[in-house]
């Protein structure tokens, strides 16, 4: 009996500590911006919000989901085909290049930023989404790769031998066979890329200056003005910034958390 | 015939093309770092009525990055047009090759009352006499504290020297305790610290960059000096007077210093302007019926500070400099200030006399007589961000002990020495 | 079509990345680290000088201490307290008690909670609990007498680097902690079973049975997070600017400032390049690791 409300007790503790941050957020982004740090007083509005939209911010709300979107797109296709051959067909210098991409999730990003500003600053890449774009599923390709190759692991072989025996055109082995199996390693892959991508800012900062190309975390950022921050912008930004993640989250917890034992734990 | 019917074709077509092209609007893009976007719209909206074929995109960035983005930009050709910059990096960015000589613009269309009406213009020219920026808006730090804490703490009269400071500030803690002076001691790239370092330097006469009349530069500090001014703000930290969270609070206008100040947990700050703005309608929004017992002077031992200000620089990669030039000359014209960028100082001696007086605020004007212009520190050859950044770090390791002043003091000595 | 020409072709798109986005930058820093390519500078280009970026590096004492926060507090201690505790929780949350009043559930989807806070939201919110003046942290502390005067989290030297572990574990421990329990729900009933009918008690199986079961997802967890920790910027950043002083400056921080601030683009890529040596050093390990236990069959 001892033992559970130690338990119990250690477990409410950890969770008000893991939910009490976020819960925070939102409700500091419904206090105004004068009371928002006075512990006695508070006065309640929707006054955030509506600055918020009303300087435009639904448009970032688009620019975000539009650049994380097509970019997880892209990321799954690259690293669905990737994982495939990888997993399943022998070539020359199989290991070299499988770990060529593998180090790239140990990839400083930092020193990313200034190059490829050059390189795109060349290809007139500025100030477009494609640069974001291209940046994230480079972000994110690595990871996913891993992640796939690891569940496709688990498929067995002879699902997509079979297939292959049959005459089925390769492609559509993969499309047809591999994808469908691997829905659940995908949703994680395309779950974790896209929270990468959402929250980024260090590529967004130096590749989009045009106000109405921005993403969400940009407009979060310069929130921080020089003088002063103008808090009740900022909790009503992390709190709609955080809103889609937690709304896609919620529904895949299950899948996500089997699908991410399927890379790293083989039996 | 038919060669004819082709020939009026092309010739028709070429006149519309020279036509349309003549009517094309010219997209100029303004990027504006500050709050109040929506009213820095309104101005621009107005701007295109009055220019039509000109039309004004505003963009904002963040201050933190602003400076590395458009030196960045303007290395490969790409970035704003009009752009909105401290006044301490135009000689850099000039130098670098990444803004627009407007001397020319300036001799055909004017701009203000002149040149020499504008404050800040040595920072805004070259050695050589282009002309980078145009001087916008102009601040400085004014000592702000609650008269009711001070008076509480038997303090009738503002001190006036640096030690009288020290001593008011224990008395308040003893008194009150309450916060005398809330140093914010953080240590960020653009930390406050290093303001309050020069204030105290130049106070006495000392200065870490200075000029010699043959135009050289030299260092009028010794690491002695350099050290004093260190151990004066690690005393406030040491006794306790002033809280050991400044330590993480690196903005002069940080929340924590608004919000202390508020509730009267802290008594004095050194601050700009906008920041009391905010202090004040927080106060007025939290205690709608107590009178504002917030009140402004000059910093102790008629000290110098700076005149901080911004800029309006033109991109040296623009296509439309005419447009741009006259869009900045738009943005420096009294309306602006009046209607649309209120709470701002113009950089601008005519426009200044002309503002309205609240009696909370007089410490800013008395402060803006005595204040200087970075001068030397940013004509001379190492960036004043540079510095700020070295001194910052410096004050940081002294006060948390893991150095003593004097080796931090040489270090900064030496580096600057080294540059110089 | 020909097996080749298939996987050639079926590569194309994850080369493409490796070469644009891996290949070229490490190679534009690699070479401009032997320059002294100036911010400031930007449109002439650098001057070649050889090794001085590294000698320089090498015998600042800045760089030292740039060393030792990234590799042992920001990476060893971060990690090792994320996959401790990650342990824990999946236990905790695994365990028969929380089962029995049917709060896994709700225990597992509060994870997802910290995990979707994106991580600039999160340091800004930290920083506001662990406010000496109005966070939530010390007023709890002072309210029930453990401590008397508020504590400065984020700059006591005793505290700041404690408290940045806390925020970067708050936002990434759930990651941790949910492979944990997908690993724990994985291990074979009958095994627990045949341990339990040999005598063995809760720790005792907790140790000899499903702690080595977990062996492979703990290493694979050690070394991600280890990627993602020692390279990070934002959190050191955004929490504390690196100082006080330069206190807390870790590698990323310091590639940023000595380009950004400082201007000196060639010096800053030199370290990225350390940076860079380093972390290959710790991703061929994962390699070996990853193709010896888990993709064994495919090389």
């Amino acid at each position: 009996m001892i033992y559970e409300i130690v338990v119990l007790l250690t477990a409410l503790i950890l969770f008000i500590g893991i939910i009490y941050p976020t819960l925070w957020v939102f409700i500091a982004s419904f206090k105004s911006e004068e009371t928002i740090f006075s512990n006695e007083y508070a006065t309640y509005t929707f006054d955030n919000y509506i600055e918020l939209f009303e300087s435009g911010f639904g448009v970032f709300i688009y620019n975000s989901f539009y650049i994380c979107l097509i970019s997880v797109i892209i990321t799954i296709f690259a690293s669905v085909t990737a994982a495939y051959v990888f997993s399943r067909k022998k070539f020359k210098f199989k290991i070299i290049y499988f770990g060529s991409i593998m180090l790239g999730q140990t990839f400083p990003w930092i020193i990313l930023v200034t190059p490829m500003f050059i390189l795109f600053a060349k290809l007139g890449f500025l100030n477009n989404h494609i640069s974001m774009i291209f940046c994230y599923v480079a972000v994110s390709l690595p990871f996913s790769v891993y992640l796939l190759v690891g569940y496709l692991e688990s498929v067995p072989r002879e699902l997509d031998e079979a297939a292959l025996m049959d005459g089925c055109p390769p492609f559509q082995i993969i499309w047809k066979i591999i994808f469908p199996i691997m829905i659940p390693g995908i949703i994680v892959t395309a779950a974790y890329s896209f929270l990468l991508m959402w929250s980024e800012y260090l590529f967004a900062l130096a590749f989009l200056t045009k106000t109405k190309l921005k993403t969400m975390p940009l407009e979060l950022y310069a929130f921080f003005g020089e003088h002063t921050t103008e808090w009740g912008q900022v909790m009503a930004a992390s709190a709609v910034t955080t809103i889609p993640t937690l709304l896609l989250f919620l529904p895949l917890q299950k899948l996500i958390s089997e699908g991410l034992t399927a890379g790293s734990v083989k039996s | 015939m038919k060669t004819l019917v082709n020939v009026l074709i092309i010739v028709t077509g070429l006149l519309l093309t020279i036509k349309n092209a003549a009517l094309a609007e010219i997209e100029l893009s303004f990027r504006f770092n500050d709050a109040g976007q929506k009213e820095m719209r309104a101005a621009l909206d107005k701007f295109e009525q009055m220019n039509p074929g000109i039309k004004v995109e505003l963009q904002r960035i963040a201050w933190g990055s602003a400076r590395e983005q458009f030196l960045r930009e303007a290395a490969v050709g790409e970035g704003p047009d009009v752009v909105h910059i401290a006044q301490v990096w135009t000689r850099s960015m000039g130098d670098a090759g990444a803004l627009y000589d407007m001397n020319e613009l300036i001799e055909e269309h004017g701009i203000g009352e002149g040149w020499g009406d504008f404050i800040s213009a040595d920072l805004a020219s070259q050695d050589d006499g282009k002309i980078h920026a145009i001087p916008w808006t102009v601040d400085t730090f004014a000592m702000v504290y609650r008269k009711d804490i001070l008076e509480k703490a038997g303090i009738t009269e503002f001190p006036t020297t640096w030690e009288g400071l020290h001593e008011a500030s224990v008395q308040i803690k003893e008194k009150t305790g309450a916060v005398g002076w809330a140093i914010p001691s953080g240590s960020g790239p653009t930390n406050s610290i290093w303001f309050f370092l020069n204030f105290y330097w130049w106070s006495n006469g000392w200065s870490l960059v200075d000029r010699k009349a043959d135009g050289s530069y030299y260092i009028n500090i010794t690491p002695e000096q350099i050290a004093e001014g260190l151990d004066y703000y690690k005393s406030y930290l040491d006794k306790g007077i002033n809280p050991q969270s400044m330590l993480n609070v690196t903005n002069w206008g940080a929340q924590e210093l608004i919000e202390g100040m508020v509730r009267g947990d802290y008594s004095i700050i050194s601050t700009p302007e906008n920041v009391l703005v905010q202090i004040e309608s927080a106060f007025k929004e939290r205690y709608p019926d107590k009178s504002n017992p917030f009140a402004s002077t000059i910093h102790p031992k008629s000290s110098v500070t700076f005149v901080g200000g911004r800029q309006l620089g033109i991109n040296v990669n623009t296509e439309h400099a005419e447009a741009a030039f006259k869009l900045i000359k738009y943005l420096t014209d009294e309306p602006v200030y009046t209607d649309h960028y209120a709470g701002m100082w113009p950089a601008q001696k005519t426009l200044i006399k002309q503002l309205p007086q609240v009696a909370s605020h007089k410490g800013y004007k008395d402060q803006l007589i005595l204040a200087r212009s970075w001068g030397p520190y940013s004509t001379g050859p190492i960036p004043i961000p540079t510095m700020w950044n070295w001194v910052g770090r410096g004050a940081g390791s002294v006060f948390i002990g893991e150095k003593t002043s004097i080796e931090v003091a040489n270090e900064i000595y030496e580096n600057i020495k080294k540059e110089l | 079509m020909k097996d080749n020409k298939f996987v050639f072709f079926l590569l194309i798109p994850s080369f493409f990345f490796i070469v644009f986005f891996y290949l070229y930058p490490t190679l534009y820093n690699l070479f401009n680290s032997f320059t002294d390519l100036n911010l400031f500078k930007l449109r002439k280009g650098g001057n070649w000088i050889g090794f001085e970026n590294y000698i320089d590096l090498f015998v600042d004492p800045e760089f030292i201490r740039v060393f030792f926060n990234t590799t042992i507090w920001l990476t060893l201690v971060g990690v090792a307290v994320r996959i401790i505790l990650g342990l824990l929780l999946a236990f905790l949350i695994n365990s028969e008690t929380l089962k029995k009043y049917k709060l896994t559930g709700l225990f597992q989807v509060s994870l997802i909670i910290p995990w979707a806070t994106p991580s600039i939201v999160a340091v800004v919110v930290w920083r506001m609990i662990l406010d000496p003046q109005v966070g939530f942290v010390n007023q709890t502390l002072v309210k029930y007498g453990i401590i008397t005067e508020p504590i400065a989290f984020l700059s006591n030297t005793s505290f700041v680097w404690p408290s940045i572990i806390t925020i970067i574990t708050w936002n990434t421990l759930p990651l941790v902690t949910l492979t944990f329990l997908a690993s724990l729900k994985s291990v074979p009933a009958e095994l627990l079973d045949a341990a339990t009918v040999d005598g063995a008690n809760k720790l005792q199986r907790a140790f000899y049975v499903i702690l080595p079961h977990m062996i492979p997802s703990i290493i694979v967890m050690i070394l991600m997070s280890t990627f993602w920790t020692f390279n990070n910027f934002a959190y050191v950043w955004l929490a504390t600017g690196a100082g006080p002083g330069t206190f807390t400056n870790v590698m990323a921080t310091e590639v940023y400032l000595k380009a950004f601030v400082d201007g000196r683009m060639g010096y800053s890529s030199a370290l990225g390049i350390v940076m860079a040596s380093i972390m290959t050093v710790f991703g061929i390990i994962y390699l070996r690791m990853i193709v010896k236990r888990n993709l064994k069959e495919i090389f």
